[in-house]
């Protein structure tokens, strides 16, 4: 068992890529995600925990979904304050690179608005694992839950999503 | 030997989709899967295809650890401000104050550390060429307020609301616009009052440089850069790590920078 360590914030940098894809998924829209994942941070640095070696990124997924889950219970306490602008997705794909055609633009939208339709079990799986790029083992840690219950809620949550996609 | 079961075939398959079994546990999976039949090899293809497709579109996201740890930043020092003047946190979870002040002390550590991960920045339009955006027409009608008594308006860039001045100031909102500039989404909000138009621009994306030639001014509390640009006063400023533009013929520097830094007792956030 590796020994526990406070969560290094001087490592947090290497994760954000992969949490605001995670996020991006969770909530399907990029501007939602980039909220999430700051309120994501703001809570982990606020209070820093113990975890274990490389187990970073699985804590802090699992405080992403904890986040998702708190602040979407109190939205519907609270006026939305964003309205979401579609041209964010093509600039976020652009940055400083070549400029994905509409069709790539096209795809992403549909397949992470398709992910963000997933029933909140499968979701959590897909997004972890498919868009994360967790192991099943972290994943696991991150949901609290068993490694054959992430498989077989993984095999369901791809059924789906490969049946939504091709409707 | 055990039947294998509906549930294992399930594993089976979803592990071989993504390829997390060693060589060897994937030959016999997929003998498994083969012994099964038919309608499980499809469901391989399909899990495989949808695992393929998943991937193949996960965006990358070159400036958002400058982004986010900028909006951290600024959003953790307005949660302070406003917690100290004893404004609801409106749209935010409250924090306890210490854990506030240690989240914006490692918040600092993260710009430097995300800086050094993500690169420089700099480049993007100047706030002279966002400024320039107010002189062109709205692309469509007024934005409605996002609720009574809100103080903001329903429309947004970047999650920055724009604000409400209706009740406040008189300068109503009559139209928008949304364009891509040196690869930055800007929207803009034109608002007038008395016949004279201002025009209210969000820039996506990092901030930009501070222009150049520009007075520095500090306006009830809020850092401001005023500057006269073709005749026009334009005031410049950020919010929750955007930069801001302000500008308008036939107004005064000061008038725009009161309304830039107009609070509305914490609704509008900074």
């Amino acid at each position: 068992m590796n020994a526990p360590h406070t969560l290094d914030s001087a490592r947090l940098g290497e994760h954000i890529g992969r949490l605001m894809r995670a996020a991006w998924a969770l909530t399907g829209t990029r501007e939602a995600a980039e909220d999430l994942v700051q309120e994501t941070l703001v809570q982990v640095l606020a209070k820093p925990r113990q975890v274990h070696a490389d187990d970073d990124i699985a804590y802090l997924l699992r405080a992403l979904r904890n986040t998702y889950v708190s602040t979407r219970r109190s939205a519907s306490r609270r006026p939305q304050l964003a309205a979401v602008d579609p041209d964010d997705l093509a600039f976020a794909a652009t940055g400083h690179a070549a400029a994905p055609s509409a069709a790539d633009v096209a795809e992403t939208r549909l397949v992470y608005a398709a992910i963000a339709e997933l029933p909140e079990r499968f979701r959590e799986v897909v997004v972890a694992i498919d868009v994360a790029g967790l192991s099943y083992r972290e994943t696991a840690q991150a949901l609290g839950v068993r490694e054959a219950t992430v498989t077989t809620r993984l095999f369901r949550g791809r059924d789906r999503l490969a049946r939504a996609l091709a409707a | 030997m055990w039947p294998i079961t509906k549930r294992q075939l399930e594993r089976d398959i979803a592990r071989l989709a993504d390829g997390s079994l060693e060589t060897a546990e994937a030959a016999a999976a997929e003998a498994r899967i083969t012994a099964a039949g038919a309608p499980w090899v499809r469901s391989l293809q399909r899990q495989r295809a949808v695992v393929a497709r998943v991937h193949a579109v996960a965006p990358e996201i070159p400036d958002a650890p400058s982004t986010l740890a900028s909006a951290q930043r600024e959003r953790a020092a307005g949660q302070r401000a406003r917690r100290r003047r004893g404004f609801p946190l409106g749209a935010r979870r409250p924090f306890a104050l210490a854990g506030m002040t240690a989240a914006a002390m490692a918040c600092a550590a993260v710009v430097t550390i995300v800086s050094l991960v993500g690169g420089g920045g700099g480049a993007g339009p100047s706030v002279a060429q966002a400024a320039a955006l107010g002189l062109r027409t709205a692309q469509t009608g007024p934005p409605s307020a996002l609720a009574q008594k809100s103080s903001l308006l329903a429309l947004a860039q970047s999650g920055v609301a724009f604000p409400d001045w209706t009740r406040s100031f008189g300068w109503r909102p009559e139209g928008s616009r949304v364009d891509q500039l040196g690869g930055r989404t800007v929207t803009t909000v034109f608002y007038s009052r008395k016949s004279r138009t201002i025009a209210y621009s969000i820039v996506g994306g990092r901030t930009l440089g501070v222009p150049g030639g520009s007075d520095r001014e500090r306006y009830a509390g809020t850092r401001l850069w005023v500057s006269v640009l073709a005749g026009r006063a334009v005031v410049t400023w950020n919010r929750l790590g955007h930069t801001c533009v302000l500008s308008g013929a036939s107004v005064a520097p000061d008038a725009l920078a009161h309304l830039a830094a107009w609070h509305a007792h914490g609704r509008v956030a900074f």
